[in-house]
């Protein structure tokens, strides 16, 4: 077994040498593989970055170069390396229209064959395989038509670098004010080194008009795998904003290490929904997204609220905690995840509610699903603060596992320090059981089906908190990636 | 740095070095060295996490003199029903307080014999479970031979006598069960302080054996009690077994479960009761290694004043360890606006067929049920300990040896502010 795994990791090394060298030969605008200040200067100045931002990234950097490579995550079936950080490039421009795929016809048949189950539109196909499409579907202008109709309501809603010239002063307010720049190994290198994302600012009052997504920028995002996502919303706003892609991406990046930040001042409402489907690696376990993410929200105002919902079938490792920091009195943190796991995919996944302000709550549900040699970890932490009067947290984790070599962890940590908090934590262990599947096939439904009807059953709390067309697709993608789990 | 040296304990280290070379014995000398390896574990120690161990770590620690047991100490500490009793001090047998040896008991001293100690506990990252080993002196065997029973529970009494120096002590119970055995195993640790007592149980059941077995922490507020449990359980064995916390300053148990044979049950239970800066540390952890096992672990705090509890426990299911049924469950009711309670229930699962389930739950005495009691005219003070008592008695009222259920529900009571107002006939034993 050990055996087999150095082979594949070395073969896959291989490929990862091939690809960087590759890109450094062709692009000018891509910056050798290394990591250094001088690299953090450049992508500062390429971004035309104010002088107190690089500071800010060499900060960052000083810190990172001290820290060491976080070792807790629970991976059994997953030969951990830790990664070479002068091996990655950090700076690569946008790729040219003629490196990319033509037309769908030079695109991988099996990928169009996916989109294909998960019924998306032909011109969403393209954009997502990366096909250099005409000018109407080209992310940029779509998402520039949405910004001239968000203005009206005095949204503000563009990409990070824009953000940082235009409005400056809101950036600096903000960032890294929720994960500071020094918060974990991870953070702290993207706080050194990241390229691009998204700002969000929605004034006092103002509801969101429609649903906000990275979906239209998604091919800005390949750019880089450092990219950072601030959205504020101010008193009394509500946003929803959905992340991610709702089909494989053909994402060369190995390691793909966001910050998101959300602040919610008093009386607002962050909902943040995440569809992650990044390259898993293939039925061997070889190649994969490494998906090592910082997300945490501030319920800063009195009666603020942040829900996040994920739904995670992709990566080969993920490792992310949406967490909620509740500040402001009566605050709400919500956390619903569904984290779906096949082959040798590895997901230490969870979130950390900090009770800090008066009557606080937060709701946990969560999800995991264990096929193959996939292994589940739910990692989650519930804290109550001394000043956290009448706090409420209700945390449910439900595993289910799909065959003998796929394994389910659950690690939940309850810290209370106020006798008037009530703190709830159930979990339990199911499978399907074969007397489901024989009541299908007795009613005609395929064994696949079956699975895909129970799994969608099993995941239904969290599928609700999903805006309806994200739904859909989830529950789609799930189907996908169970495929031949169950014999 | 995770922990600190222990070299400033010279005096400690001097003793142990002398007992490692009066005895010859090679797990004494890796005991040693291994404690000079770990130290004095520190807060950024993941298993110490919980644990304030400054003023332990800063303590010149000696091992504890040779006495005798002051009997009026020992009268309280009597369990009705049980007439077998042996009594320790300061890690020493005393023969005097003790009652004769029934079958199947023997003393292990005062030079253990090394292939009787560490055959079932293996915490080799734990300092002060190495600590144990590099300083016993006496030990107690119960040994039951395949389809015997030892009738009659065995009271266990160890007593932490220091003079005017802080003092470390330990005793070893080693209970092997042959096929379908029966045996009952009863220790009280006690005494005053500043001790350091670091107990260590090691139980291996045949097929079918029934081992019951509870350990009474009634020391004074300046005594570290950091013990361990280990169990290791053949096919069909049943391991029952009790941690009742009313006493001590810090009190850690470390106890490992192993169900090795098809069908064998587990079942650990705690109840704590914190007072003044008491910290109760549990960490628990039940391997199932084999098919159709089952196990049941619930712990539960009631914490007044600035008292903590940490609860940390996992459930390991083998690959292929189908049919596990397991449940773990964290209680915890805080007292006061300065008591913490941390928990965290872990299951780590590598079989498909099991059941497995935790709950944790953590607050304040029901204020409902505090309002009907109070609207029917009970104080306050004994509505109070007529609920917390509710609270215990679902750990207490699982034990299942009467006599010792009988036992602890007393000590318990006697805990509870309020609770002499109640009739006995309330409490339902």
């Amino acid at each position: 077994m050990s055996n087999d795994s150095n082979t594949t990791l070395d073969q896959w090394a291989e490929q990862s040498d091939y690809k960087w060298g590759f890109v450094t030969d062709i692009d000018a605008d891509t910056l050798p593989p290394g990591l250094n200040e001088d690299v953090i200067r450049i992508i500062s100045r390429r971004k035309e970055e104010p002088e107190w931002l690089l500071k800010w990234r060499l900060g960052a950097f000083e810190k990172w170069k001290l820290m060491t490579e976080p070792e807790w995550a629970h991976w059994p079936d997953h030969d951990w390396r830790p990664l070479d950080y002068q091996a990655i490039s950090y700076y690569s421009a946008p790729l040219r229209d003629e490196d990319r795929p033509q037309s769908l016809d030079e695109v991988d048949p099996k990928l169009l064959e996916t989109y294909e189950k998960l019924g998306i539109p032909l011109a969403e196909r393209a954009a997502l395989a990366g096909v250099a499409v005409d000018a109407v579907f080209d992310s940029v202008s779509v998402a520039t038509t949405f910004r001239d109709k968000l203005a009206e309501s005095g949204v503000i809603f563009c990409s990070f670098s824009e953000a940082v010239k235009d409005y400056p002063e809101l950036v600096k307010k903000y960032l890294g004010k929720v994960v500071s720049r020094t918060d974990n190994f991870f953070a702290a290198l993207n706080a050194a080194v990241f390229t691009d994302g998204s700002f969000v600012y929605i004034p006092k009052g103002v509801r969101c008009p429609m649903e906000l997504s990275t979906y239209f920028r998604i091919n800005q995002m390949n750019t880089g795998q450092f990219e950072r996502t601030l959205i504020v919303a101010d008193e009394g706003a509500y946003v929803s904003y959905l992340e991610g892609c709702t089909a494989p991406q053909r994402d060369e990046n190995q390691l793909h290490a966001a910050v998101v930040e959300l602040v919610a001042l008093e009386d607002a409402e962050i909902k943040y929904s995440t569809i992650q489907n990044w390259y898993p690696g293939d039925e061997n376990g070889v190649g994969g997204i490494y998906n090592f993410v910082t997300k945490r929200g501030l319920c800063a105002g009195d009666r603020s609220h942040i829900s996040w919902t994920q739904v995670e079938t992709g990566s080969a490792i993920t490792w992310k905690y949406p967490s909620c920091i509740l500040k402001g009195d009566d605050s709400i943190g919500e956390f619903y995840s569904v984290a779906l796991t096949n082959n040798y995919q590895q997901a230490d996944t969870g979130t950390k509610m900090i009770h800090v302000g008066k009557r606080t709550r937060s709701n946990i549900v969560s999800k995991g699903i264990s096929a193959g040699k996939g292994h589940n970890t739910y990692r989650g932490l519930v804290k109550i603060l001394p000043g956290a009067t009448e706090a409420r947290n209700y945390t449910q984790c439900d595993s289910m596992l799909m065959g003998t070599d796929c394994g389910a962890h659950t690690f939940p940590v309850i810290e209370v320090e106020n006798p008037t908090a009530q703190v709830e934590h159930e979990a339990s262990t199911t499978k399907i059981g074969e007397d489901q599947i024989f009541y299908c096939n007795q009613r005609g439904i395929s064994s696949e089906d079956a699975v895909s009807m129970i799994v969608n059953g099993f995941c239904r709390e969290v599928f609700a908190e999903l805006p309806m067309e994200f739904a859909v697709e989830a529950k789609a993608l799930l189907a996908v990636s169970l495929e031949n789990s169950v014999g | 740095m995770c922990t600190q040296t222990i070299d400033n304990a010279f005096p400690l280290c001097d003793a142990i070095e002398a007992l490692a070379l009066q005895s010859m014995s090679e797990q004494r000398h890796a005991a040693c060295k291994r404690l000079h390896e770990l130290g004095w574990p520190t807060k950024r120690n993941e298993a110490f996490r919980y644990c304030t161990l400054k003023e332990l770590a800063e303590t010149k620690w000696k091992i504890g003199p040779v006495t005798t047991a002051d009997q009026t100490a020992l009268n309280g500490l009597a369990i009705d029903g049980t007439d077998v009793r042996l009594v320790f001090v300061n890690g020493r047998f005393d023969a005097t307080a003790s009652s004769p040896l029934p079958d199947g008991v023997r003393l292990l001293g005062p030079m253990l014999n090394e292939t009787e100690i560490d055959r079932v506990a293996n915490f080799t990252d734990d300092t002060f479970a190495q600590l144990a080993t590099a300083t016993t002196e006496d030990g107690v065997l119960v040994e039951v031979a395949d389809n015997q029973a030892i009738s009659e529970p065995i009271h266990i009494v160890h007593l932490s006598a220091p003079e005017s120096d802080p003092s470390t002590s330990t005793l070893r119970v080693i209970i092997r069960l042959g096929e379908n055995a029966r045996a009952c195993v009863l220790e009280t640790w006690a005494g005053n302080g500043p001790c350091l007592v670091t107990p260590m149980t090691e139980v291996e059941l045949a097929e079918g054996a029934h081992c019951n077995h509870a350990r009474l922490v009634e020391h004074g507020d300046d005594v570290w009690h950091m013990g361990a449990i280990a169990s290791k359980q053949a096919a069909r064995s049943t391991f029952e077994s009790v941690v009742l916390t009313i006493g001590g300053k810090t009190i850690r148990t470390l106890a490992h479960a192993s169900l090795d044979g098809e069908g064998a049950h587990a079942a650990m239970r705690g109840f704590g009761i914190g007072d003044d800066h008491r910290h109760i540390d549990s960490r628990l952890r039940v391997a199932h290694m084999a098919p159709n096992c089952t196990s049941r672990e619930i712990f539960k705090h009631l914490l007044p004043d600035h008292s903590t509890a940490a609860f940390t426990a996992r459930i390991y299911v083998n690959e292929g360890a189908h049919g596990t049924d397991a449940v773990q469950t964290s209680r915890n009711l805080l007292l006061s606006d300065t008591a913490k309670a941390w928990s965290c229930p872990q299951l780590e699962i590598y079989a498909d067929d099991v059941k497995c389930t935790h709950g944790a739950t953590t607050g304040e005495i029901d204020p409902g049920g505090l309002f009907y009691l109070r609207a029917r005219g009970v104080p306050e003070d004994t509505a109070r300990a007529l609920l917390a008592w509710a609270f215990a008695s679902e750990v207490i009222n699982e034990v299942p040896v009467p006599s010792l259920r009988t036992h602890l529900a007393r000590r318990i009571l006697a805990q509870l502010p309020g609770a002499e107002k109640l009739d006995e006939g309330v409490v339902s034993l």
